[in-house]
């Protein structure tokens, strides 16, 4: 009686608990359980950062690591119990538009997330699940303090299948409902005019790839790449000089730490693409730990664009995107919360008004995402001052520009865009960008230059 | 009847059991008269006394053993002593803050009520809810009582209900879910 869930049927207590079925998310109004081999994936962080001790501590000192390797291996043991038993307590069902989840052995947890107030929902897969064929499916919500919903793991085609289900539950009674429409995000072919439910992939539109010889060398050139650059080259030359790899054992773990911390970045953003899709602005990447996120259209709170001050000089820039949900400590932000993605723009003049266009489609796209408006108008808007060295003070989009403004007459034919019926009007224009101190209306507010970085951040307009 | 887990020794045990129920609302202020305000299980008083005996009874033997060890048998005797009372002098208070929880769901928004000495009431409007959960810890779980949680936007709103009873906050939870599906705002 006492682990009977809170908001359990009273005539079943347990579900009939099949082992994840086939089909999970045709048939998603039962309760679910994840996947079998879901302790073994949560584990397996736990797993791979105490083998690397292990390895860490063989390295240093052969003498004593034997004591060392019992107590991990309890450890692990303890881990992957307590994974299991969080297996066997957790279960999952969608109904009436909202996501049920109920966990936890002592303290019961019983979490409603109603799909129109979802945020983002995002598919990960790391190292190990990618072995193994699942993923974990994150809602994100938009609560001050956690974080949603997630659901680890299951199957990677139940888990792609789920997120669409979810997504166009998301959109049907919220439009519905709510009586506004926000309006989907139009892609090229017209002939798919929104999912149907069950759809096998939606069609989407790539804005832009990250070029990862480009991404390499702009994390290298950030402050954390400098800092590991410096210190390895630190270790190397004390180890050169001193001849004896005895003296930076102590400083191993730090420089280590240091290592891997500018390894989580590129892992994070390597093959970034940003592509807009009819359920949402889709951003995926990742080299060993992929992650595919969809952004709801209308939940982007704000896009910013970081130009730091070595960046400049080649003419990269960094588009971050806002969703709203809790804010999140820097290290953890690339995984889930602030998603970042890096622009390439390009430094010759050959490539460099390409690039600059592709800066402006991407910016443009996920800007017309944050005031829920279509893209087509909003796509060519070039970025004045993007890549150049001019200052940030053209304006994106200005309040009150005249809808033929914003797309340029023939671009048609390099993108097919460009052809579509004539946009809504702009019920929210998507920021200016002045100096500070002009900034006349406080909710968009214009670049901010600080002494490196310079920032440009857009924010979506209260909608009238 | 649902038997309370064994108390432990320091358990300020009560003297009297006000229901809070069946006593005139403590903090009606005037304007809240068209209000139907609900209160949370007389059990949750119970389980505020169970979590408060099992922190006051290690706390009240730790800092006796300590004192005691560190000066006289008599002064580890007084800190535990003067530590059940400050335990006791605490169930006083918890007895009042549990008979000041109240809620309301009226059409469009619940209200949530709380505090004696700074007095909070919340209203949410439905659609703003972003999502939502009930917890039962163990002790809550053993009087078959559940915490429902509203989680906003705003990382100041906190709405939560303690010591609802069980099916009652499954119901509670349910309705609140389709509510906020029907009204929701967005963000």
């Amino acid at each position: 009686m006492t682990h009977l869930p809170p908001g359990g049927p009273p005539s079943s207590p347990r579900p009939p608990s099949p082992p994840v079925p086939p089909g999970v998310a045709d048939d998603v109004a039962g309760w679910h359980r994840l996947h079998p081999l879901s302790p073994l994936v949560r584990a397996g962080r736990h797993l791979v950062t105490i083998g690397i001790l292990v390895l860490v501590l063989l390295f240093a000192n052969q003498n004593q690591a034997g004591g060392d390797l019992i107590v991990d291996l309890v450890i692990v043991a303890v881990v992957l119990a307590g994974g299991v038993v969080s297996w066997l307590v957790t279960r999952w069902q969608v109904a009436d538009g909202v996501l049920r989840i109920d966990t936890g052995l002592i303290r019961r947890e019983s979490r409603r997330f109603p799909l129109s107030q979802v945020q983002a929902i995002d598919v990960v897969q790391t190292g190990l699940a990618r072995v193994l064929g699942l993923a974990d499916i994150r809602l994100r919500m938009a609560g001050a303090d956690s974080s949603g919903g997630r659901l680890a793991c299951l199957p990677l085609a139940d888990a792609e299948q789920l997120r669409e289900r979810l997504l166009s539950m998301a959109r049907a009674p919220g439009t519905a409902a709510a009586g506004k429409p926000a309006a989907p995000y139009r892609v090229a072919s017209p002939d798919v005019p929104s999912g149907p439910p069950g759809a096998a992939r939606l069609p989407e539109r790539v804005l832009f790839r990250v070029d990862s010889g480009r991404l390499a060398g702009a994390i290298t050139l950030s402050r954390a790449g400098a800092f590991a650059a410096i210190v390895v080259a630190a270790m190397a030359s004390v180890v050169a000089l001193a001849g004896q790899t005895r003296t930076i054992a102590p400083f191993l773990p730090v420089g280590l730490g240091i290592v891997l911390a500018v390894w989580r970045q590129f892992n994070g953003e390597y093959g970034t693409v940003v592509a807009a899709a009819p359920d949402g602005l889709r951003l995926r990447s990742g080299l060993v730990q992929t992650t595919a996120e969809t952004i709801r259209p209308g939940r982007v709170q704000a896009v910013r664009l970081v130009e730091p001050l070595v960046w400049r000089a080649f003419g990269w820039c960094r588009l971050e995107v806002d969703v709203a949900g809790p804010r999140q400590r820097r290290e953890n932000r690339s995984e889930s919360q602030r998603l970042r993605a890096l622009i390439p723009v390009g430094s010759s003049s050959d490539h460099r008004a390409r690039d600059r266009r592709a800066a402006g489609h991407a910016t443009a796209a996920v800007a017309a995402g944050a005031a829920e408006r279509p893209l087509e108008g909003a796509v060519d808007v070039p970025l004045p001052g993007v890549g150049s060295r001019r200052p940030l003070c053209g304006g994106l989009v200005r309040p009150g520009v005249p809808e033929d403004h914003l797309g340029p007459a023939g671009e048609g034919a390099e993108h097919p865009l460009g052809a579509g019926p004539s946009p809504a009007p702009a019920r929210a224009c998507v920021g200016t960008a002045r100096r500070r101190g002009q900034a006349g209306e406080r909710e968009h507010p214009g670049p901010r230059r600080r002494r490196s970085a310079r920032n440009l951040r857009i924010a979506a307009r209260p909608r009238p | 009847m649902l038997v309370a887990e064994p108390d432990p020794p320091t358990e300020p045990d009560p003297v009297t059991e006000p229901d809070p129920v069946t006593e005139p609302d403590p903090v009606a202020e005037p304007g809240d008269a068209g209000i139907r305000w609900q209160r949370p299980s007389p059990r949750l008083l119970r389980a505020r006394r169970i979590q408060a005996g099992l922190v006051t009874a290690p706390v009240a033997i730790a800092g006796g053993l300590v004192a005691g060890a560190a000066g006289s048998a008599g002064l580890g005797l007084g800190i535990g002593l003067g530590l059940v009372v400050a335990g006791l002098l605490w169930e006083r208070f918890l007895a009042r803050r549990v008979a000041a929880w109240g809620y309301a769901e009226r059409r469009d928004d619940l209200m949530v009520r709380r505090g004696v000495m700074i007095r909070r009431q919340s209203v949410i409007p439905y659609g703003r809810m972003q999502f939502i959960d009930v917890t039962a810890g163990p002790v809550e779980r053993s009087l078959g009582l559940a915490t429902l949680r509203m989680h906003t936007a705003a990382a100041a709103s906190d709405a939560r209900i303690p010591g609802l009873d069980r099916a009652r906050a499954a119901k509670l939870r349910d309705q609140l879910a389709s509510l906020g599906e029907a009204q929701a705002a967005g963000l």
